[in-house]
This record gives structure tokens, sequence and C-alpha cells, in this order.
């Protein structure tokens, strides 16, 4: 436990700072109050439209699509880095199957939303 | 178990007919809710049992002729029922000469049945589901019957017995509407009940018995051969018996088995005491009380008895009192017969009449006489009771016999084939009634092991004479003499078509027939033509039942018979002279005899007797304590409404907390559970 | 360039042993194609494509692929010994009786889900083809997670079962009680997974390893972190089979889902949680943990109390079914705690029965549906007996074998259940599983009033409205008529149950298989 005294240290720093700033702050600061200070999200700047907004759902569908795409594609990564020590196993073939087939998969996503009209702006 | 000379895959077949034609029939008439064409229906019922009974019929043929080194019989093993360590039932048919005679008995008579049955309800229009239905029970009856004739272990065996039971019910308030019909088939239900009760009992004992000597088997082949090993059992006392100074009792087991059995047989067989269900049992359709009330259900307790002879070989005491039973039954049944109005009661006391003497014989250990009288009752009552249903048909439903009389021209045949089946009953030579009362009355004659076996044998010899004058009673009420009823009716009667005629005149044929052929007794054979062994049936029932052999000279043969005879001929003289010559002795003699009438008349009170001392006693009981403190108070108020009660109101209450809808609450609750559930893990508390 | 550093040998692949998940996997990514194509095509084979027949073509070809598999699994039914799937030493599955009869229950389950899903959708109006590749998709992760015996394998296979589920749950996209339900059971099942994945990760710390039988020869259960590790990953898995305290999504999310969808996540979800609750006690977790046992005790008889007790005063069937559902569970779980292979075999084979009994009662609900609304409230019932008689009948049945009644096969599952329990606490002379299955006759007891109500409703009240026209699809009928003939059979003949041309034994095969199992 013995070694541990620093970050016990730290911690009752850390907290005494915050604690004195807070209260610094309370104490010292001058207090206006104004409408726009009270909005959420203040800025100083009074709120120009509502903030629930529709949004059009066409940016959902290109976000998802990207993440999805993107995230799997990742993948390829690693296994191109390690391709090589693969074949120096023996297992090339099994390594490139192996990723050919969740390509495959892959694309039968991409091919689905294709042909579904995820990618049509319109 | 099975040795492969006894192996047969036919057996299923028998059984199998009938329950197809009920359930195709049924389910449809459950799912559609509307009735077939009625040819249709037709077809499918009437198909099942001529198809089981030539299928039974070719294994009969099998079954006489083939050889056997070792037993005559066939098992058809179907599949392993019940599977358990020590026990193993197998539902399994037997066909050996005494299923085979049941069976060929069941499925001829119920085929006949059955076609008569197109006829007589085809202008039934009370429900108009009614044709379908009343097909559907049929077929489920016959499916039952042979259930209970071919199998093989007494389980099998016992549900056949209570499906014919349910059949019966069914049948009895088949025509439901009618308050009477609905409570008649529930007596005859409850009274079922009480014998059922007593035979599972057996059943219990008997497989305990067994499995006490080391041979757990319900199995009848395997049964019978270790009986032996039994007969040394008696009843278990417990200890606090004898310590608390009440005398311990040494009843064989065996021999409280056999009475169990013989009470379930009672019930089902309609014996004193459990008779009354029988005639009220009339409610139902005609054919029905033809098929099951005369010729099969009822004689399911006399094929039990016979089937579990190797039982009472080994408890004289159970046998004797069989013995006894079926006497009184016989003789008590027949002295109500003698003033019943209701020409169906009058078959029906008759039937439980000779029901009693198939007890008697099997009491006196003919066993095979039993069957022989089982199988012509089957034959003539039937015919009998099918002939009164044409003359009911004739009649527009009228059974009152004193509304009836001088049908002979208006319905010949019926007319001849109802004399036939009297002449039948009442033991006429040479018609088949004669050498089966014969057989019966010489078995008991010569019984040695029955205490009062002779004083049996001279009251059965008397209730011959009492058939006798009964028969031909009602046989003159409606057929002779001027008709007493209306003009307008008595019009109308004509005899009926041929799809209701032709099962009584092959019923006629064998009534008249059958018993000469099956059962001629041997010492006329040795006498006529030089053969010793013309009983045929007996010799071929031997190899299953126990028979004594009877060692008879041709005299006192003779004698017996003539003597039998004699009475009976005296007794249809009285009847002719009463009710054909000189009918109007007929109501100075009724008021002299008043009280004895009286008594009669009402079937000496048993009904209003059992009313008074068991049912209304019961009712009082289960609905002032039973109902309204043991049901209402403890069961229902402390028990079921209250335990529901608190539950609901926990529930209810607790509802708030158990399903908010609220996702966070849930995941809260997740949580807790959670950190209790890791909690316990870890600290174990 | 270096030299190569990484040991690698590439896994035998035993086609063979997987084809029934290759089956359903390559169904499950050619149907979102098929179903893409024909829904572009204005006609096909010269006749019009409406959704309705695209339902019906996708419904059948996704039932032709459950079916191969189906097949394929029931022919390795009779070996009981697991097959190799991929490497001997670090098996992810073992595709041996167990997981081979479970893989049946599922296939079954999802056959006869999407036999009865076709009219169902089209008339509650969700008739899109995606929920046949969802289905299958979802199929193919309870298949897995029934088999694995490694905590990724485990973690993949669950989220690949739970994650079209939750999309299947709000597959009525326009009905608020269907977004509801998805919602509520994608957040609580995140939140389950989350637990789990961390008692995963504290297994994986503590021992080093991630295989299951591997963790269970180093496991040490005087440990804490081992302890916390095993009991979270227990409570992501008693999440699924919706055993109190981890059941209250279960009513909310079984009532707003397709009525289709909810029976099949009764059934098939929990015989594939049960599957993988096996290998975990089985594998990882040695027997001897006297606060494991407890602690499932515990969860056992609160499952079984709570769910029929709250039962009771449902007014929806669907509710209803949920709440039975979380008591069922609780009697399963009867069957985990039974040291010795009596357990799991008698869970097996109620797995089995409970799946017929379940999907029939659902599928009396989804056939009920009319106007895109469901009917499924118990008034809604009253006096179906007249209307639609084969339906009261069915549903007849099947609640009578839900209350465990002989002679359904109900009454045979909870018999088998509670005997191992008595059997195993005389051999032990441990009096807790006689109490547990003491408190699961009672149970059955109190359970008794909310089946029976639903027959006596049926039955003895008079209808309150006219009756439909009789709607019903032949691929109903035949679910209908096989769950209702299903719940005879295995209640009379479990030793002998014939599927044409087919003779087995259900209750050898589950003993055979669960014997297997255990080491």
């Amino acid at each position: 436990m013995a070694e541990y005294w620093g970050l016990g240290l730290f911690t009752l720093l850390g907290t005494a700072v915050v604690t004195l700033f807070m209260v610094l702050t309370t104490w010292l600061g001058p207090k206006l109050v104004f409408p726009e200070k009270q909005e959420p999200f203040e800025c100083g700047e009074r709120q120009v439209v509502s903030p629930y907004q529709r949004f059009n759902v066409k940016f959902y569908m290109v976000a998802i699509s990207f993440i999805i795409f993107d995230v799997e594609v990742v993948f390829l990564y690693p296994w191109a880095v390690v391709f090589n020590d693969f074949i120096g196993n023996g297992a090339g073939w099994y390594a490139y199957i192996s990723m050919m087939v969740f390509l495959f998969v892959l694309s039968v996503g991409l091919a689905y939303e294709w042909m579904k009209g995820g990618l049509d702006w319109n | 178990m099975v040795n492969d000379g006894h192996a047969n895959d036919y057996l299923r077949l028998i059984p199998l007919f009938p329950l197809l034609g009920a359930l195709i029939s049924g389910i449809w008439l459950m799912f559609a809710r509307k009735e077939w064409p009625r040819s249709i229906v037709i077809l499918v019922a009437c198909s099942a049992p001529i198809a089981s009974f030539v299928v039974a019929f070719s294994q009969f043929l099998e079954l006489a002729t083939a050889k056997f080194p070792d037993g005559r019989f066939f098992i058809d093993n179907v599949y392993t029922w019940i599977g358990s360590h020590s026990f193993q039932a197998e539902m399994s048919f037997l066909f050996d000469p005494l299923s085979a005679v049941m069976v060929m008995v069941v499925t001829g008579v119920g085929s006949l049945i059955h076609i008569y049955s197109i006829g007589y309800m085809d202008d039934d229009h009370r429900d108009d589901k009614g044709f379908q239905r009343f097909f559907v029970y049929l077929n489920l009856f016959t499916f039952s019957m042979l259930m209970l004739v071919l199998g093989d272990n007494l389980l099998v065996l016992f549900v056949g017995w209570e499906g014919v039971g349910l059949c019966s019910y069914l049948l009895i308030g088949f025509w439901y509407l009618e308050d009477h019909n609905a409570m008649c088939g529930q007596k005859a239900f409850v009274v079922n009940r009480i014998g059922d009760f007593a035979f599972l009992i057996g059943i219990f004992i008997l497989f305990w018995a067994f499995y006490q000597a080391g041979h757990p088997t319900i199995d009848f082949l395997e049964m019978k051969a270790h009986i032996g090993e039994l007969t040394e059992l008696t009843v278990p006392v417990p200890p606090w018996f004898a310590t608390i100074g009440l005398a311990v009792p040494t009843w064989k087991l065996l021999t409280v088995a056999g009475l169990c059995f013989f009470v379930g047989a009672c019930g089902k067989s309609a014996q004193l005491p459990l008779y009354v269900w029988l005639p009220d049992a009339m409610a139902g359709p005609t054919p029905v009380s033809a098929l099951i009330h005369a010729a099969t259900m009822v004689t399911a307790g006399v094929y039990m008895v016979c089937r579990m002879s190797f039982l009472y070989d080994h408890a004289p005491g159970a046998l004797s009192t069989i013995a006894w039973v079926g006497g009184l039954t016989a003789f008590f049944a027949a002295t109500i017969a003698i003033t019943q109005k209701d020409i169906k009661k009058v078959l029906a006391y008759s039937t439980v009449s000779q029901l009693g003497y198939m007890f008697l014989a099997a009491g006196m250990a003919s066993y095979s006489a039993a069957i022989f009288h089982l199988a012509t009752h089957a034959f003539f009552k039937a015919l009998l009771f099918l002939a009164a249903g044409s003359v009911i048909l004739g009649m527009h439903h009228e059974q009152d016999m004193d509304k009836m009389g001088g049908l002979r021209r208006k319905m010949p045949m019926t007319h001849i084939v109802f004399l036939i089946g009297v002449l039948a009953i009442i033991g006429a030579p040479p018609l088949s009634g004669f050498f089966s009362k014969d057989e019966i009355l010489l078995g008991a004659f010569l019984n040695h092991d029955v205490p009062g076996a002779k004083f049996l044998w001279g009251l059965a010899l008397f209730t011959a004479g009492l058939t006798s004058f009964y028969m031909l009673r009602l046989y003159f009420r409606i057929f002779t003499g001027p008709t007493r009823a209306s003009a307008d009716v008595f019009s109308h009667v004509k005899e009926q078509p041929a799809v209701v005629v032709g099962p009584l005149v092959v019923l006629a044929l064998l009534s008249v027939f059958a018993g000469g052929v099956m059962g001629f007794p041997d010492a006329y054979g040795q006498w006529l033509m030089s053969m010793p062994d013309s009983n045929s049936l007996r010799h071929f029932l031997s190899e299953t039942v126990s028979t004594s052999e009877h060692h008879i000279s041709l005299g006192q043969e003779l004698g017996l018979a003539g003597l039998a005879v004699f009475v009976a001929l005296v007794a249809a003289g009285l009847a002719a002279v009463l009710y054909f010559y000189r009918t109007e002795l007929v109501p100075g003699l009724t008021k002299k005899l008043r009280h004895v009438h009286t008594v009669l008349l009402n079937k000496y009170y048993v009904d209003e007797f059992y009313h008074a001392v068991i049912i209304k006693p019961l009712i009082r009981m289960s609905d002032a304590l039973l109902f309204r403190v043991v049901d209402q108070r403890i069961i229902d108020g402390a028990g079921v409404n209250g335990i529901a009660k608190l539950v609901r109101g926990i529930a209810d209450n607790g509802i708030k907390f158990a399903q908010t809808g609220l996702a966070q609450t849930y995941v809260f609750v997740m949580l807790i559970g959670g950190v209790a559930f890791l909690a316990y893990l870890v600290g174990g508390i | 360039m270096e030299t190569s550093v990484l040991e690698f040998t590439a896994p035998e692949l035993h086609f063979g042993t997987i084809s029934p998940l290759l089956t359903v996997a390559l169904g499950a990514v050619l149907l979102p194609i098929i179903e893409a194509y024909l829904s572009r095509r204005k006609s096909f084979l010269s006749r019009p494509v409406t959704r309705v027949w695209i339902g019906f073509m996708l419904s059948f070809i996704s039932t032709i692929f459950l079916a191969i598999a189906l097949m394929l699994t029931l022919g390795k039914l009779s070996v009981p010994q697991a097959e190799v799937a991929f490497n001997a030493a670090h098996p992810m599955i073992a595709m041996d009786g167990t997981a081979h009869f479970l893989i049946a229950t599922i296939l079954l389950s999802a056959i006869m889900t999407i036999l009865v899903s076709g009219r169902y959708l089209a008339d509650v109006g969700a008739n899109y083809g995606e929920y046949y590749a969802l289905v299958l998709a979802s199929v193919l992760g309870m298949m897995l997670l029934a088999a694995s015996t490694n905590m990724i394998m485990l973690f993949v296979s669950l989220e690949l079962m739970s994650i079209p589920i939750y999309a299947l749950a709000g597959f009525r996209r326009l009905s608020v009680r269907s977004n509801e339900s998805a919602m509520k059971y994608f957040i609580i099942g995140s939140f389950a997974s989350g637990l789990m994945l961390y008692g995963m990760a504290l297994l994986y710390g503590a021992t080093g390893s991630v295989g299951l039988a591997e963790i269970g020869t180093k496991f040490d259960p005087e440990s804490v972190l081992h302890l916390l590790g095993a009991g979270l990953l227990l409570i992501g898995l008693t999440f699924k089979i919706a055993a109190v305290p981890f059941h209250q999504w279960a009513p909310d999310v079984y009532e707003g889902a397709p009525t289709t969808v909810s029976g099949f996540m009764a059934t098939a979800v929990k015989v594939a949680a049960f599957g993988a609750l096996f290998r975990v006690l089985s594998l990882a977790l040695q027997p001897g943990i006297e606060s494991l046992y407890g602690a499932l005790w515990v969860i056992a008889a609160l499952s079984m109390t709570v769910g029929n007790v709250m039962a009771m005063i449902q007014r929806n069937v669907k509710r209803m079914l949920a709440y039975s559902s979380i008591a069922h569970a609780g009697y399963l779980l009867i069957g985990l705690i039974v040291p010795g292979s009596g357990g799991y075999s008698a869970i097996m084979f109620y797995l089995l029965v409970y799946t017929f009994m379940t999907i029939g009662a659902f599928t009396v609900i989804s056939v009920l549906a009319k106007d895109h609304e469901d009917k499924d409230q118990i008034d809604d019932l009253a006096g179906l007996s007249v209307l639609r008689p084969f339906l009261a009948f069915v549903m007849a049945v099947c609640m009578f074998s839900l209350a465990g009644i002989p002679p359904f096969a109900g009454f045979m599952a909870k018999f088998q259940l509670f005997k191992a329990a008595i059997q195993a606490s005389t051999e032990l002379g441990d009096s807790s599983l006689l109490w547990l299955a003491i408190i699961g006759v009672l149970n059955s007891a109190v359970s008794l009033y909310y089946y029976l109500r639903i027959p006596v409703v049926m039955y003895m009240r008079d209808p309150e409205r006219e009756a439909d026209p009789d709607s019903m699809a032949g691929f109903e009928r035949l679910v209908l008529f096989v769950c209702a003939a299903a719940v005879f059979v295995l209640g009379i003949f479990p030793h002998d149950v014939f599927v044409i041309f087919w003779d087995v034994d259900v209750i050898a095969v589950v003993s055979e298989a669960a014997r297997s199992m255990l080491p």
C-alpha cells in the first residue's frame, strides 16, 4: 500500500484545487443574470431556432453506411500486415479465402444497400 | 416370452378398424360441425366392424386349425406401453380360444347391429347431428370392447373396460335433451364406477402379490404360470392390529383379489346388488340396448371372471360367492320381469337374470358353460331386442305392452323371429338356449365344491320356469289377442324394411342353430353319432379355462334335460292360459296377489331403498358438510379464493413497482439484483 | 524485412460438422440480395410482383434453408460425441449431441415461426422481406451460441443472435408499441451484454485464457476476481432467459413485438441461452462452487414465484405468456442446479416441449390479429370455441400443457425435471433441491389459475363479437396441428416418437447427449 501514497496525495490535491476555484469564483465573481445566459447551451447569444429540428434522414443513412464500411474495412489492415506470416506458416490460402469470405459478406451488404437505393441522394 | 409360433401381427387390425372409423368420423364431426351425407356415414361406420369381423374370422380359423405345442394362442405385441424398472405393460393382444369366441361374438353381432341401426336411426330427427354421432359412439364402443376382450394384460383390459363404460354412458344418454335419459346415463356411470373401483383395487392387490412373489407382472399368461406361488399369501395386517387386541384375520390374498374383481364384474354385468342401472339403461336407442346392454358389454364381467379363472381356481371362497350371487340374481331379476309393462324393461330384467345364469356357471367352475351361454344369449337376446325395436318402430316409439297386442298379422317377419327368440331363451329343444342352459344346470347339479350347490341348481331350475313364463307373457301380450292400441296407431303399423329385418333373420338362424353346432353335449354325441367330443366349444375352450370333466351317463343327461324342459313347459302352459286362452283371469289373480304384485311391480323397492339409505344421506352430507363447509368455507374461502385474493392483492399493489414500463427502472432493478447476486456469490451470504 | 514471428497453423475445416451452420449462414447472406432484387422487379417470370408474393417467396426460400439445416442436424442426433469442427486442441464450438439437439430445437422453432409469419405480417402491415434474413441471421447466432465453448465465440454469437432480434421486435415500425419494445430490449440488452463482457474480461484477466475448458482448469473458487467474472457472465446469460431479477423487459418486449416474433423470442432465444449456460457451467465453473449454486437456487425460486404471481393479474395474453415464460425459466433453472447429467437432459426435453406449446399459443394469438391490430386481450378470446373451434382447441391444449396437466407433454417435461431434482436430493442427502422441487410443484399449482382461465374464457363465455371469416393460411393450420400433435405425442410416448420414417426415443437422445457433454 505504501507505494501508493502519491496517488492519494494527487487525489486530495485535485479535489482541493477544484473546490478552491469553485468557492473562489462563487465568492468573487460578478453575477449578471439575463435571459440569454439562462438558456441551456448558453454562449451569450440568443437562440435563433429551436434545437429540436427535423434532420433529413439521408444524412443518417450516409453516416451509418460510412461507419459500417469504414469500420469493417479496418479489419483489412492487420490482415494485410501479417499476410506474409500466414504464407510463411503455409496458411496463405486459408487466410486469403477467409478474407474473401469476409469481403463477400460485406459486399452483399453493399449490394443490398445499393439495390435498396441507400446510396441515391434523391 | 412370445414364441415364434404365437406372434401374429394381424390381431391389431381387429380393434384398429373401429377405432379408425370412430376417429375419422368423430374428428370430422368435431371440427366441421356438419354431418357427412348419410351414405358416407354408413359406409365408414359399418365397414369398420365388418372388416374386423373378416380379420377376426380368418384368424379364428387359423387358431382353430394350427398346431401349437405349448398352448393354443396368438399374441400381437404392438409396443411397450409403460416401461418402468420392474413394471412392464405391453400394448399387446392375446387371441386364445376364450378371446376368439368373444371377438367373434362382438364383431359378428356388432356388425349386424350396425346394419340394423341404419334403419333404426334413420327416422330419428331429435338431433340434427345425431346420426353420425350415434355411429361414432357405436364404433368407439366396438373398439373398446375389442380392447377389452383382446387385451393381453389387466391394464389393456381395464382400458377397454373403462372405454365401454364411457360409450355406454354416452349412448344411454344419447337423446340427452330429455332430462330423464341423461339421468339414466349418469346412474349407469356412477353405479359402474363403484364396480370399477373395486376392480382397480383388485388389480393393485394382484400386482402387489406378484411383485412380492418376485414376478412383477400383470400379463395373463405370466400370471397364470406363476399363480401357484401366491396361494399361501394372506392379507398383510398392520402390526398395531394385534397390539390393540384385534383379532388378526387370515384372509387369503387371492380370495380378496378375486372378490374385488367380482365386485367389478357385478357393476359391469349388473349383478346383485349393483344391477339397478341396467333397467334404466333402456333409455338409450334400442340397437344400443341390444349391442351393449344385452349382447356384449354386460357380458364383460363374465368374460373377465373366465379370463381370471386361473385365479379363481385357487380362490374357492370367491368362486362360491360368485355362484350364489349369480343364482340369486337370476331368480330375483326373473321375478321382477314377470310384472313389468315396458317391453324393453322386461327384456332388461331378463338380461340380468340370464347374466346371473352365466355367473352361476362360472361360480360352479364350468367356465365353458358360462361362455357358451354368453354366446347363445348374445344371439337370442340381441334378436329379441332388435325385434322389440322393430315393434317399437312399428308402433311409433310406443313401448308399453298394455297398448299393444295383435301385431302378429301386421308384422309377420318380426313375429316369427321374436317367437324364435322366445323359444330359444326358454330353452326349447333343439334351439340354442336349450343346450347352453342345460350345460349350466348340469354343471350346478354335478358340483360338490360350492356349499349349497344343489339348492342353487333347484333355484336355477325354478328360474328357468319363471323365464319361460315371463317371456311367453311378453310374446302373447305383444303379438296375440285383440289389439289394445288406438285405431289410428294400429292402422299405420307395418313391417319394417329389409335393412331392419335382414339382421333379424340372421340372428334368428344363429339362435336356432348355433347352440347345437357349438355345444352339442358329449353324451348325445356318443349316443347319436358315436362322437365322444361333439361339444366342440368346450373342448376348444378347455385349452384356456379349466373345465371339470363331467362324467355323466346318457340317462342322467337326458333326465336332467327332460326335467328342465318339463318345468319350462309347465310355466309356458300357465302363461298361455293366463295371457292367451283365459285373459279374463288376470285382473282377478292380480288382485288376489296384490301385495306380491305391488312389490314386484316396484322392483322390490330397491331403487327407493338405495335412494333413502345411500343417495339421500350422501347428497345431504355432501351439501351440508362437504359443499357448504368444506368446499365453500375451507377450500374456496380460505384456500383457493383466499390465496388468490392474497396473491392478487400483493400483485396488484406491487404492480406499480413490478411493471412500470420505464426502461430505467428495469435497468435499476437489474443492477440491484445483479449486485445482490454477485455479493451472494462472492461473500456467500 | 524481419523474420516471421507469428506462429499459426490453419485450422482444419470439417465442413461436414458445420454444414448446418453454413447452410443457415448462406441463407442469411443470400436472402437480402434476393429480397432486394425481387422488390426492384415489376414482374418476375411474367407474373406481377407484389409484396405478399415476395413475402411468400422469401418465407419459402428461408424455410428451405432451415429445413436443409434441420435435416443435416437430425442426421447427427444419434451420435452424442462431439465432432471436431475446427481445431481439436482449442475448440471454438463443440458440435456434440447436446448442441445438435438444441440446434434442432432452434431450427424447429424458426421454421414454425417463419411458416406462420407471412400472413400475420401482411395482416399487420409489416410485410417487409428483411424479416426472413433477420430471422436467419439470428438463428445462426443461436446455433453458434448453443455450441460455443469459447468466450469470444460466446459473445459474438450472443450478439449475432440478439441484434437481429432487437430489429425484429421493432419490426412493426409504424406501431408505437413495437418501437418501444425494440428500444427497451435494445437498451436493456446492451446493458446486459456490457455486464457480460465485463465478466469475460475479468475471467480472461484472471485466468489468461478464453476457452471455457481452459478456464475450468484454472478456476479458483476462492478468488473474488474469478467469482465476480463468473457471476457477471452468468448475469448476461440469465438475462437472455429472462430470469428474475433480470426479467422485467420480457413482458413489455413480448407484448409490443410482433406476435410471431414474441413466440420466436420466447422459445429459440431461451434454448440457445440454455445451451450457453450448459457450457459455462459444465466446462468453466467447477460443480463444487457452493455459493454459485445457492445463488442459482434463489434465482430459480424467485423466477418461478414472481413469474407465476405476476402472470395471474395480466389481462393481455402476450404479457401473460411473457410472465409464464419467466416462470418456465425458473423451472428450467432447477435442472441446472441438479448435479450430473439428469438435470441437463431434463432441461433439453423441457425446452423441446416448451417450444411446441409456446409457439402454438403465440400462433393462435397471431392468427386472431385483424385489421392491423392484435387481438391479444384475454377478453378477446371469449367464446372462441364457437367462433374458431380449431384455434380454441389448440390453445386449450397448449394451456393445459403449459400448466403441466397429464397427459400433455408439459406434464412429462416437468415430471422429468422434478424427478431429477428429487433423485439428486435423495442421493446427495441435500434437502435444498427437494425444497426447490416442492416450490416448483406449488408454483405449478398456482399457475393453473391463469392457464385455465384461457380455456374457461374460450369455452364457457359467449362470444362478444361476430365470427371472423376464417382467413387462416394452410401453413398456420399445419403449424398449429403440429404443435398440438407434438404436445400429445411427447406427453404420451416420450420414448417412442415417430417422425414420418424415423423413430426416436427423445428421452434417450437427451440423456445420451447430456451424459456426453459432461466430463
